[in-house]
């Protein structure tokens, strides 16, 4: 228990720290003469001195309280929006049995809901469980420490069961009203549908990248092995590891609908108008989901224990060499320069390069989602366009926007800032107008696609809203983005102005779009807002 | 250099695709040894640091840390060491201060003298003022000497330093040097890469250079003083001699 006490305990640690900031003094023992003293207390006043220097700690505590307090105002309102969402969306009344395709859905809509809330849940975790067993910085500063591999696999599902639950709290809240609105014993189900897929997830998750990773060097496909030998030894393990967490999703998802099934049986049979008791298909059901689950944890623990040191080794060395498939780097960099940017004339056509290619270059799915989305959005605007609710069109924009153009993650992160640029003898003025050139080629790249998206609906209302509320939005944040340039407070500042201005704008219309854009809103600023300062130079610690 | 070494690499290889990293080194070393690892960049120093703790498996070869096996003792074996490897791998989230306690506390150490360690391993390497600071908030020297200290905290009796010197202050680097004689002086080994050769050059006890995954010289001390008497004038000019013959 020693170790894994340990490890628990600076693991909440950790997230104290990071949600309160550090705390406590410590005695360093001075040094006189070369010789140690008395220990001496070194009190937050001198940890924290306000008489300057070149990094001032008292600056670095305000900006952490700062973060902090944005933090837990987010977190609020995220916990509060779920629940309004849930009111909004659930309907008023609620019975067992839900009607659809013919088919009778015993648990109604809560259990359906709680089912596809459940499988999302799934999706995700299936894919962090890898990286947090192989990739995340905690796993490679533990490899090197004497930790014993049993008291490491109960750390490891400790952490990753906590993590589960924690999500699959956020989904109770979304259904919560479903207690509120009478149907107490409809929720009670929906959770117990959610809490079994968290174990569910875990336990086969777990038990998936162990296969994986034994599958990897044990029994070899010659496919693989070939691969292999290709790619410098590590070619096998990374296409193992690519198919993980696929699999795990894939069981994960079957057990899941086996559970909602085998409850969906209970509750049937728990109906006041139901005669004949519980079927007998449920206790030998019951009986597959606990082997499934304490098979996959025993199957994980067993291989974990004897071989996850050697595991972690191939896939360290897999992460060794990265592939970027997305990026032809030379092929590019040649390429003459075409269209507007062989328009533009010495230093500014530099930089607009420089910023195209780093905008393009940082993100190469966003720019297959670019053609992608609208095609798919395409296909199904011609299929339901009309039954489209108004609300619904202005959401799909904004979303689009949102999750694209991620404009928080723009406004706070650095990379867009060009280091190299800021230090070459190339005015201001030119710096500003290569900006403004990339500026406009990224709001017609962004929101054209959805343009010809809107030229399918039918009304020429919707047509423009689709397309001329997410150009509005996508042009302020470009704006508020030039303005807050060179300022590390406003950007923060910015952010909240803009996610007000997506709800209010979004509110306009009804509460729909609202509950559909605030909570994205709010995950973007999380999701962005991780950079405050400009970030250290290759000697920064890098750390989980 | 008879018995059995604190530290015995044998015959390890690593390969990448057609490159060979590391082709077939062996090493033993010596309690009280310190000895100077190094060769020019990719000729496969830090793959044998990380074959040697476990990060990497060698494709053949064995390492042994106090006669115990790295593969079959893995736990055992890297009690005996304490690894700081190019890249500072550091928990974000913690100060330095409880980045050292809790490595002490992994580690097992009885907490009173947890407490002197840490105290004057701060004081030594002036992060003291620091100490209570989130490590994310620490420079890049800074960073890397707490790496060191989590290293210097257990005392080990193997020490691994992979680049470690590199970006920190002379003061630092003169008083992590008298740390390392102390440590050494009480039995410990040490493995040091570096590429500050004139550091290294009246320093340490023996001199292996690696090129091209293989060791091309092995010399200890009374050899390599033989040798900067006589036909090189420093430790560059021998490594020099020895890298460009390799090609």
């Amino acid at each position: 228990m020693g170790q894994i006490g340990t490890l628990i305990r600076w693991r909440f640690r950790r997230f104290a720290n990071r949600v309160g900031g550090p705390r406590g003094t410590v005695r360093v023992r001075s040094l006189r003469n070369g010789q140690p003293g008395q220990p001496e207390e070194i009190g937050p006043e001198r940890l924290h001195p306000q008489d300057g220097g070149a990094i001032k700690p008292s600056k670095i505590a305000n900006r952490d309280s700062q973060l902090t307090a944005l933090r837990i105002i987010l977190v609020l309102c995220g916990v509060a929006v779920l629940p309004v969402a849930g009111f909004a969306l659930s309907p008023d009344s609620f019975g067992p049995v839900r009607v659809r395709a013919g088919l009778i859905h015993w648990g109604g809509w809560s259990l359906e809901t709680a089912f596809y809330l459940a499988c999302l849940v799934a999706t995700l975790q299936s894919y962090r469980l890898l990286e947090s067993l192989f990739r995340h910085r905690e796993a490679r500063i533990l490899a090197v420490y004497p930790i014993r591999l049993g008291g490491l696999f109960f750390y490891r599902l400790g952490s990753a069961l906590l993590d589960t639950l924690v999500i699959t709290a956020g989904c109770a809240l979304f259904l919560l009203p479903v207690w509120f609105k009478g149907a107490a014993m409809d929720y009670l189900w929906s959770l117990v549908l959610l809490l079994l897929s968290a174990l569910i997830v875990v336990a086969v998750g777990f038990a998936a990248q162990m296969a994986a990773g034994v599958a990897d060097y044990r029994h070899l496909p010659d496919f693989f092995r070939q691969l292999d030998r290709q790619s410098g030894g590590t070619g096998g393990a990374a296409a193992a590891y690519l198919f993980s967490p696929a699999i795990a999703l894939a069981c994960s998802l079957a057990l899941i609908l086996f559970s909602k099934l085998v409850l969906e049986e209970i509750i049937k049979a728990v109906q006041p108008d139901q005669v004949g008791g519980m079927s007998g298909i449920v206790p030998p059901a019951l009986g597959i989901l606990v082997v499934a689950i304490v098979g996959s944890l025993g199957w994980a623990y067993r291989n974990f224990t004897r071989h996850y040191p050697l595991l972690f080794a191939r896939f360290f060395e897999a992460d060794l060499i990265v592939l970027d498939t997305g990026v032809d780097y030379f092929a590019r960099d040649r390429r003459p320069a075409r269209g507007w940017e062989a328009r533009l004339t010495g230093p500014v056509r530099s930089l607009y390069r420089l910023d195209r290619l780093q905008l393009a270059r940082r993100s190469p799915l966003a720019k297959i989602m670019v053609v992608l989305g609208p095609l798919a959005g395409l296909i199904t605007f011609l299929g339901w366009g009309r039954q489209l609710l108004p609300w619904m069109v202005i959401a799909i924009g904004l979303l689009w926007v949102l999750v694209l153009a991620n404009p928080w993650a723009r406004l706070f992160d650095p990379a867009l800032e060009p280091g190299m640029g800021l230090v070459l003898p190339i005015s201001d003025s030119q710096r500003r107008k290569a900006r403004e050139y990339l500026v406009v080629r990224e709001i017609a790249l962004l929101t054209l696609p959805l343009c010809l998206c809107a030229l399918t609906l039918p009304t020429w209302q919707a047509r423009l809203s689709m397309w001329v509320v997410p150009l509005l939005a996508l042009s302020l944040v470009e704006v508020l983005t030039r303005i807050a340039e060179g300022s590390h407070r406003a950007p923060r500042l910015l952010g909240f102005l803009v996610a007000a201005f997506f709800a209010a704008l979004s509110g306009l219309w009804s509460v729909g779009p609202f509950l559909a854009v605030v909570p994205i809103a709010l995950a973007s600023i999380l999701a962005g807002r991780s950079h405050p300062e400009p970030r250290g130079g290759e000697g920064k610690a890098v750390a989980g | 250099m008879s018995g059995q070494g604190l530290l015995e690499v044998k015959e390890i290889v690593k390969r990448y695709g057609p490159l060979t990293a590391v082709d077939g080194i062996s090493l033993r070393l010596s309690p009280g040894e310190l000895v100077a690892f190094i060769g020019p960049n990719g000729a496969g120093k830090t793959t044998t640091y990380r074959c040697i703790v476990g990060l990497q498996r060698p494709d053949a070869g064995q390492v042994l840390v106090s006669g115990l096996d790295m593969q079959t003792d893995r736990v055992e074996a890297l009690r005996a060491i304490g690894y700081v490897g190019q890249d500072v791998q550091l928990f974000q989230y913690l100060t330095g201060e409880e980045t050292l306690r809790m490595v002490g506390e992994i580690y097992q150490i009885e907490p009173q003298q947890l407490e002197d360690r840490i105290s004057r391993l701060l004081e030594l390497l002036e992060l003291g003022s620091a100490a209570n600071r989130l490590v994310r908030h620490y420079s890049g020297g800074m960073a890397r000497k707490l790496a060191l200290c989590t290293a210097l905290v257990r005392e080990p009796p193997v020490l691994l330093l992979d680049e470690s010197f590199a970006g920190l202050d002379p003061e630092s680097t003169v008083a992590i040097r008298g740390e390392l004689d102390r440590l050494r002086q009480n039995g410990s080994t040490i493995l040091l890469s570096s590429h500050v050769l004139e550091l290294l050059e009246r320093w340490v006890t023996r001199v292996v250079i690696l090129a091209k995954g293989r060791i091309v010289q092995d010399l200890g001390r009374s050899e390599l003083n033989e040798l900067l008497s006589g036909r090189f004038d420093s430790l560059t000019s021998l490594y020099l001699y020895h890298t460009r013959q390799t090609g």
